[in-house]
C-alpha cells in the first residue's frame, strides 16, 4: 500500500495532476483539460471497479455513503476551503510533501479538522439523509460512462473553444492514475482516500495523550477502536498517505530540488490557511470524503453521493475563488 | 520537513504499538474470501449502521 501511495504520489506532484487547480483554471480561464483527465481517470476505475464490486461483495467494497443535509453541507465547504488553500485532500499532501508552506501549515489543521468532523459525525447525520443510492454492475459501470460523457460534453461546451485540448502528459497521467486506484481497490478491498487517515492520526495522538473520546460515537465504535490501538501501519488510508507524501517529495525533489520560496503572505493569509485547512478536514468527514474519497472514489465505485459531492462542490470551488484574494492569499 | 514530521510520527506510533507480523490481512482482497474491514472516509458510526 506504501508503494500505492508513492505511486499516486510520484504521479501527482510529477505530472502535475490535481484536482482544485483545474476546478479553478474551468472557472476562470474556462480550461477544462483537467478536469477530462480527472473524468478519464474516473471512467477507466469505474469501467472495471463497479463491475468488480458487484462480483466480489464483500471482499471490496465501494466508497458508498448516504446523500443528506450534512453531506451537501459538507461538499459545499470543503469546495470552498480547497479553493482558499489551493489543494484539495490529495493535493494539500503532495503539495506539503513537495515543500509548499501553506499546505505544510494547513495540513496539520486538515487532520485535527478531518478527527473532530468525525467526533461529531452522528450528530451531523441526524440532520437527516436518504439511504446509500449505488449503480452496480456492468449497467452501473456503463451508466456512469455514460454521465461522465455528458459531463464531458458539458464542459467542452462552455470551455474557450481556444483551450478545448488535452495534453498528452494530463492523458498519461490519468492512466496512471487510474491503474493505482485499481491496485488499491483490489490490494486493500477498498477505494482510494485520504480524510480517514489524517483522522486517524490524531485520534490516535489523543488516545495516547489520555483524551477522552467517550463522548464520539464514531471514535468509540468497535472498528474506530481497534484502529486507533493498532499500529498505523496496519491502516491501509494511512499507508497510502505517507507515501503519497514521501511520492511527491521524491518527484519534487527529482524534477527542480525542495528550494521553493516562502511566500510573503500576510498574517490574515497564513491564519486563513490554518482555519480554511481545519474546515476541509470538518467539512470532508460530513460529506464522507474529499474530492478522492467521496469524487474519485464515490463515482468511480457508483455511489450516487459522488456525483452530489461534484455538483456541490464545484459550486463551492466559486465561493472560494472569490475569497482566496480576500483573505489574503494571493499577493 | 513533512516528511521529518511523518517519520517522528510513524517513530512515536511504532514505539507505542509494534504491529504484530502474526496477524496480517490478505496481500491482495480480491479473491481472498476476507471481508475488507479497513477504516474508509464513507465508514458511518455505530449507532448509524444499525
Amino acid at each position: 500500500m506504501i508503494a500505492i501511495g508513492l505511486g499516486f504520489g510520484a504521479t501527482l506532484e510529477g505530472f502535475r495532476f490535481g484536482f482544485a487547480g483545474p476546478w479553478r483554471a474551468m472557472i476562470l480561464r474556462r480550461d477544462p483539460a483537467g478536469i477530462w483527465a480527472q473524468l478519464l481517470a474516473i471512467g477507466i476505475v469505474a469501467l472495471f471497479a463497479i463491475p468488480l464490486i458487484n462480483t466480489y461483495s464483500g471482499e471490496v467494497n465501494g466508497a458508498t455513503a448516504p446523500i443528506g443535509y450534512a453531506m451537501v453541507l459538507g461538499a459545499f465547504v470543503f469546495g470552498a476551503a480547497m479553493q482558499i488553500v489551493l489543494g484539495c485532500g490529495s493535493g494539500t499532501l503532495v503539495n506539503a510533501g513537495s515543500g509548499n508552506l501553506v499546505s505544510l501549515i494547513a495540513l496539520p489543521f486538515f487532520a485535527v479538522g478531518s478527527f473532530a468532523g468525525a467526533f461529531n459525525l452522528s450528530w451531523w447525520i441526524g440532520l437527516g439523509a436518504i439511504p446509500v443510492q449505488n449503480l452496480s454492475g456492468l449497467e452501473g459501470a456503463l451508466a456512469t460512462i455514460l454521465a461522465l460523457l455528458c459531463v464531458a460534453s458539458f464542459l467542452w461546451w462552455k470551455a474557450d473553444p481556444q483551450l478545448c485540448r488535452l495534453p498528452k502528459r494530463l492523458i498519461f497521467a490519468a492512466l496512471l492514475v487510474a491503474i493505482l486506484a485499481l491496485f488499491n481497490l483490489v490490494v486493500s478491498g477498498q477505494p482510494w482516500g485520504v480524510v480517514y487517515g489524517l483522522g486517524l492520526w490524531v485520534a490516535k495522538g489523543a488516545f495516547y495523550s489520555g483524551i477522552d473520546l467517550s463522548g464520539s460515537v464514531f471514535w468509540t465504535a468497535t472498528g474506530s477502536v481497534e484502529r486507533i490501538q493498532a499500529s498505523v501501519l496496519t491502516d491501509y488510508t494511512s499507508l497510502t498517505n505517507i507515501g503519497l507524501i514521501v511520492g511527491s517529495f521524491l518527484a519534487a525533489f527529482w524534477r527542480k530540488g525542495l528550494s521553493q520560496p516562502i511566500p510573503r503572505l500576510p498574517m490574515l493569509g497564513w491564519a486563513s490557511a490554518a482555519v480554511a485547512g481545519f474546515l476541509m478536514g470538518y467539512a470532508a468527514r460530513l460529506a464522507f470524503g474529499c474530492n478522492v474519497g467521496a469524487f474519485f472514489s464515490g463515482i468511480s465505485t457508483g455511489s450516487l453521493h459522488g456525483w452530489v459531492w461534484f455538483a456541490v462542490a464545484f459550486m463551492g470551488s466559486y465561493l472560494g475563488i472569490y475569497l482566496r484574494p480576500r483573505l489574503g492569499l494571493e499577493v | 520537513m513533512t516528511i521529518a514530521l511523518v517519520a517522528i510520527f510513524v517513530i512515536l506510533d511504532l514505539i507505542m504499538i509494534a504491529p504484530n507480523p502474526y496477524v496480517a490481512p490478505a496481500a491482495i482482497s480480491l479473491g481472498s474470501g476476507e471481508l475488507a474491514v479497513g477504516g474508509f472516509c464513507g465508514e458511518l458510526p455505530v449507532s448509524v449502521n444499525k
